[in-house]
């Protein structure tokens, strides 16, 4: 499909032309941004920001806005800006299970306010690797992850994986990293793109999940395979239901803005920031495997 | 229904001691049927037009009569002998359609239809050319309520419809791609062509489908009399066609095809530029058609459509001794089957049985083969998906005195197959297996009954009633569909005309990447997708003027669609998830479409043409798309003009020209940003950290409104000159063309980016500043065609 439109392309370039062009691009109210993702043990950390005209160049922080932190509606503290544009807090820090809230108030602007429930941190159990499983459009053998680990509950759960493998540093060149995962699994699959690391555990009768990755073996793109080695990092982020809308959002927006022929309706990111846009969510991380993976051909 | 069955009863008693007599209306050099001829007898002043297959039923009062039958670009006949009851007439062609014909009574005003758009063939074959080709997609789109989509699109919005809400038939079997060279030329080869006429509303109960449009395309049949060639080298294709009797005025062929020529010269030039690395696309149609006559009641024709588009890369490489060869092959195209029995039980009631099978499929095919030492190695992977449908149609006509009845069925077998996807491998793994391979099917049935009903001169209606079931993935839907137009003549002024139409439609496009290109998926309708539907009303006026020379028609309309689907935001067609679709789409989405048309058309005399005019607006509404919030159609066009015209210099030089003006297409551009926290995927090395969840600020374009931009207005010029030159054995055509005249450089898409200041002395400065800019396509393109008839 690619090259059709390719040739189309070339074809139509041929003839086609160029030219600046006065184009009315509607005005609309300015509003506030607010961004911040909670994580267990961390301060909290806020950015305020207010969108502008799309033909407008520079983009100013808000530096007078009232930044309020709220647990189960008990104000916590008032975050302080810092010296970075960033509004912090100083006393408070993430509890995974707590409800946090803001309330940001910038003059001129409605009030605006935003919650979330902090998820706790999922265990990876085990993870398991199986190489030369297969080779890649690229001509470089494939390997297999598969991960093990025990949803927190039943319900709806929402989860990002993130996979990293690097060779041994042996020469001038340093290691190889692989940082380019995907998986026919059906928990991705449901997700639209193999190459999407974002999934739910709605498939799962159970709470156990076993996820399925494919990688590129780092190790078959200079090294000799046979004998070079490689650490992998697995984990797994839980995430609140409304971080993983606006991940997903953000990697349509991506891909959209990738390839402009494929998207018919331009996606919008999602926000759940009311009388504002942007987010305020939260994720728990703090299972972490990093192992050093011998080949197991050898 | 009960008031149905007393006109009727009424209708045979009174047809009783009546003559009726019924025949095909024939080009007396071709032998070819005459669609929409004009049948008058002077004595009875009753009068009749021939139907889609040609086919006339005349009540008369005695066995005399004087018939006047007539038709555009052909000379008037009388007869006035005594009639035997099946009675064929033959008339004769004139070269041009200069000469104005006198038309016999069955004016505009007295038609049982509106909404209708037809061009007689003589009439379009005049009309500008676009780079040496007549397109007849090109040509409906200077009708009123039918709007082009992109610049260099063949995709038509009809009345605020989508592209795929038109039914294109071609002998009365669906065609689902329309298009060659990314729309810049449709499947329809004009020289293959013998009428073509288009519903945009006030549906005859015969018709059904599609929510927006059917269009009614009739191939030649071939020439009985004689054989006729023609030779046409063109810019874009070349092509030729040849018909004539098998057996004289028994049997005929027709065989037409044509050839993109453009691979003829790229794949040569650059392979060897590229160091043996070919690249060509072209495209090709054969349109065949076969009819045999048993005898006087009994015909059979068999219509055969072929095209496909091609795009080919090929590379071959040698290195110390290792050979390889890469080809990379991407075509779409159309299959097409018909067989058609055609039955005249008595010179009343006739009837057509057709089976026929149609096919569009995509298919995209990559190949690797190695070679070194004597040991070859292959690689290969082929994407395929396409549509394909069996079906059983049967049509009657049932002729009263100013009564004619219309019944019959028509059951589709549907086979979607949006994905299939082959891989074979030899290498470290060796593979050789289909995978993803989706196959639906369905079966889609439906019954008509069609009344057209005339009462006296000045009152008429068209009413009928369609019954729809439709079967697949364990669900089933059952609708019906009245229709229903009323005609009323007010003597010596105008009529006035309304309609009511319901309509369904049980197959879906999701749109790969824009309307109209190949890699479109049509996708079944399921329990989670339900079928489209609309209601349309239709009111208007109709007058001829000036001896029936002009025809003039204004009509309001309004129309409802339900159940429409659309890509949720952000969502596309990438790669092969087709598995999911049904998770990609917004569903229930709803559509208002209201709008004036007005045309005015003069189809013959030495000045002839139309001039057209909408003004419409449509809309779009689904519960997650623009907040839930109605916004305007993409394809919403608020003005659409166009003029046409052919002007005769003498019977073998013409001039034509068209003008259109359309209202710019509503469009997306985000008129806000701001920067937002991004969660980035994990890039440290697991051998020197731990890694942590990392954030990274990013820019985030957005938009207030969907479709919140109006482009530009789109208008084009459009000029042809054709001269023709008889010669003792022959017939040496020159047609030359300018398309976009003045050189109107019409938007194909805009987009915004940042370029840097200049200072005084014109160098960049290190401030930037944001710009919108437009990219067109198709600039001032001049062509040539030449035409040898034999």
């Amino acid at each position: 499909m690619n090259n059709y439109i390719f040739v189309l392309l070339l074809f139509f370039v041929g003839v086609s032309c160029e030219k600046e062009t006065e184009v009315a691009i509607p005005h609309s109210a300015s509003q506030i941004v607010v961004s911040s993702i909670l994580i267990p043990d961390k301060e909290i950390k806020v950015f305020v920001s207010q969108s502008i005209y799309m033909l407008e160049t520079e983009q100013l922080p808000i530096s007078n806005a009232e930044v309020s932190l709220f647990s189960n509606n008990q104000l916590l503290e008032i975050l302080s800006l810092d010296t970075t544009g960033v509004y912090q807090s100083k006393k408070v820090k993430t509890q995974s299970g707590q409800n946090y809230s803001i309330k940001v108030r910038v003059n001129g602007f409605d009030e605006i306010t935003a919650s979330t429930q902090v998820p706790y941190s999922l265990p990876l159990d085990s993870i398991q690797l199986k190489t030369f499983i297969g080779t890649s459009d690229n001509g470089i053998s494939l390997s297999s992850l598969d991960l093990f680990f025990t949803s927190g509950d039943k319900q709806l759960s929402y989860y990002q994986y993130n996979c990293h493998a690097c060779t041994d540093s042996i020469n001038v060149f340093g290691s190889v990293c692989v940082g380019e995962w995907f998986s026919y699994d059906a928990i991705i699959l449901e997700e639209g793109d193999i190459k999407s690391k974002l999934f739910t555990n709605k498939l799962f009768n159970s709470t156990n999940i076993k996820l399925n990755l494919n990688f590129e073996d780092p190790t078959g793109f200079f090294f000799d395979s046979d004998t070079a080695n490689y650490t992998l990092s697995a984990q797994i982020y839980s995430l609140s239901e409304d971080l993983y809308l606006y991940q997903k959002s953000l990697n349509a927006y991506a891909e959209s803005t990738d390839n402009i022929w494929q998207v018919n309706n331009p996606p919008q990111i999602y926000s759940n920031i009311k009388n504002g846009i942007g987010i305020f969510a939260s994720m728990a991380y703090s299972n972490v495997i990093t192992q050093r993976v011998l080949d197991q051909t050898k | 229904m009960r008031i149905i069955i007393i006109m009727l009863i009424a209708s045979l008693y009174l047809s009783g001691s009546a003559q009726t007599i019924g025949g095909y209306i024939i080009d007396k050099e071709t032998g070819e049927k005459l669609i929409g001829a004009n049948v008058y007898d002077r004595i009875s002043k009753n009068g009749t037009a021939t139907n889609a297959y040609g086919y006339y039923s005349l009540y008369i009062d005695t066995t005399n009569a004087i018939l006047q039958i007539s038709y555009i670009g052909y000379a008037t006949e009388v007869f006035s002998h005594k009639l035997t009851k099946n009675t064929s007439f033959q008339l004769k062609s004139n070269t041009s359609i200069q000469e104005v014909v006198v038309i016999g009574k069955k004016a505009i005003e007295q038609r049982n239809e509106m909404s209708v758009a037809e061009i007689p063939m003589k009439q379009l074959k005049t009309l500008p050319m676009l780079a040496g080709e007549v397109d007849i997609i090109k040509a409906m789109q200077l009708m009123p309520g039918i709007r082009s989509g992109n610049e260099g699109q063949s995709g038509m919005f009809v009345r605020g419809g989508s592209h795929d809400q038109n039914l294109m038939l071609l002998d009365d079997v669906p065609l689902y791609y329309i298009n060659h060279l990314g729309g810049f030329v449709s499947v329809f080869n004009p020289d293959a062509i013998n009428s073509l006429k288009m519903y945009k509303g006030g549906f005859p109960a015969r018709y059904g489908g599609r929510l927006a449009s059917i269009m009614d395309v009739r191939m030649k049949d071939g020439n009985l009399k004689k054989r006729q060639s023609n030779i046409t080298f063109g810019m874009i294709s070349s092509k030729f066609q040849t018909e004539g009797p098998i057996k004289k005025d028994t049997a005929s062929y027709m065989i037409s095809g044509r050839r993109f020529m453009y691979d003829l010269f790229s794949r040569p030039i650059t392979w060897l530029i590229n160091d043996k690395h070919s690249k060509g696309y072209t495209f090709y149609d054969l349109n065949a058609k076969f009819n045999y006559k048993f005898s006087d009641k009994n015909r059979l024709f068999l219509s055969l459509y072929m095209g496909n588009d091609n795009i080919l890369s090929k590379k071959k490489t040698k290195e110390n001794g290792e050979k390889e060869q890469m080809s990379n092959q991407t075509k779409w195209g159309n299959h097409l089957l018909a067989l058609r029995w055609n039955h005249v039980f008595n010179q009343r009631f006739i009837g057509n049985i057709t089976a026929n099978y149609t096919n569009y499929r995509y298919a995209s095919e990559f190949k690797f083969l190695s070679n070194y030492e004597n040991e070859s190695k292959e690689s290969s992977y082929l994407f395929s998906s396409g549509i394909s449908d069996f079906c059983i149609k049967s049509d009657f006509e049932l002729f009263f005195k100013n009564y004619t009845i219309r019944f019959g069925s028509n059951q589709v077998f549907h086979t979607f197959s949006p994905n299939r996807t082959y891989l074979k491998q030899e290498g470290y793994v060796n593979i050789d297996q289909n995978f993803n391979t989706q196959t639906y099917q369905a079966l889609e049935n439906s019954i008509y009954l069609e009344n057209d009903i005339s009462v006296g001169q000045y009152l008429g209606f068209n009413i009928g009633v369609r019954a729809l079931s439709y079967a697949a993935l364990q669900k089933q839907y059952n609708n019906l569909e009245p229709r229903i137009l009323i005609n009323f003549n007010i003597p010596h002024l105008f009529s006035i005309k309304a309609s009511y139409a319901r309509m369904q439609q049980y197959v879906h496009l999701l749109i790969y990447s824009g309307a109209g290109l190949p890699g479109d998926l049509w996708m079944p309708t399921t329990k989670e997708v339900p079928p489209q539907k609309s209601e349309l009303i239709s009111l208007g006026i109709a007058k001829s003027m000036l001896n029936q020379q002009l025809e003039l028609s204004v009509e309001a309309y309004y129309k409802k669609m339900n159940d429409l689907i659309d890509y949720q935001d952000g969502a596309s067609l990438s790669g092969n998830n087709t598995k999911n679709w049904q998770q990609l789409i917004e569903t229930g989405g709803k559509g208002y479409s209201k709008g004036i048309e007005l045309l005015l058309q003069k189809k013959q005399g030495k000045i002839n043409g139309w001039l057209a005019y909408t003004l419409s607006r449509s809309t779009r509404q689904f519960e997650h798309i623009n907040k839930g919030r109605e916004y305007i159609y993409t394809y919403d066009a608020t003005h659409d003009f166009s003029i046409t015209s052919n002007y005769y210099f003498k019977d073998n030089l013409y001039f034509s020209a068209s003008w259109v003006y359309t209202s710019g297409r509503a469009i997306t551009l985000p008129n806000q940003q701001y920067q937002t926290l991004r969660l980035m995927p994990n890039n440290t090395n697991p051998n020197e950290v731990i890694a942590e969840p990392e954030f990274e600020l990013v820019k985030i374009s957005t938009y207030n409104e969907k479709n919140n931009i109006r482009m530009h207005a789109y208008h084009r010029l459009d000029l042809g000159l054709t001269y023709i030159k008889q010669k003792k054995k022959t017939e040496r055509i020159w047609c030359f063309s300018i398309y976009n005249a003045y050189n109107r450089q019409n938007a194909y898409y805009y987009y915004t980016t940042s370029v840097a200041v200049k200072d005084e002395n014109g160098n960049d400065t290190d401030v930037s500043e944001k710009k919108t800019y437009q990219r067109s396509l198709f600039p001032f393109i001049p062509s040539v065609s030449y035409s040898i008839n034999f």
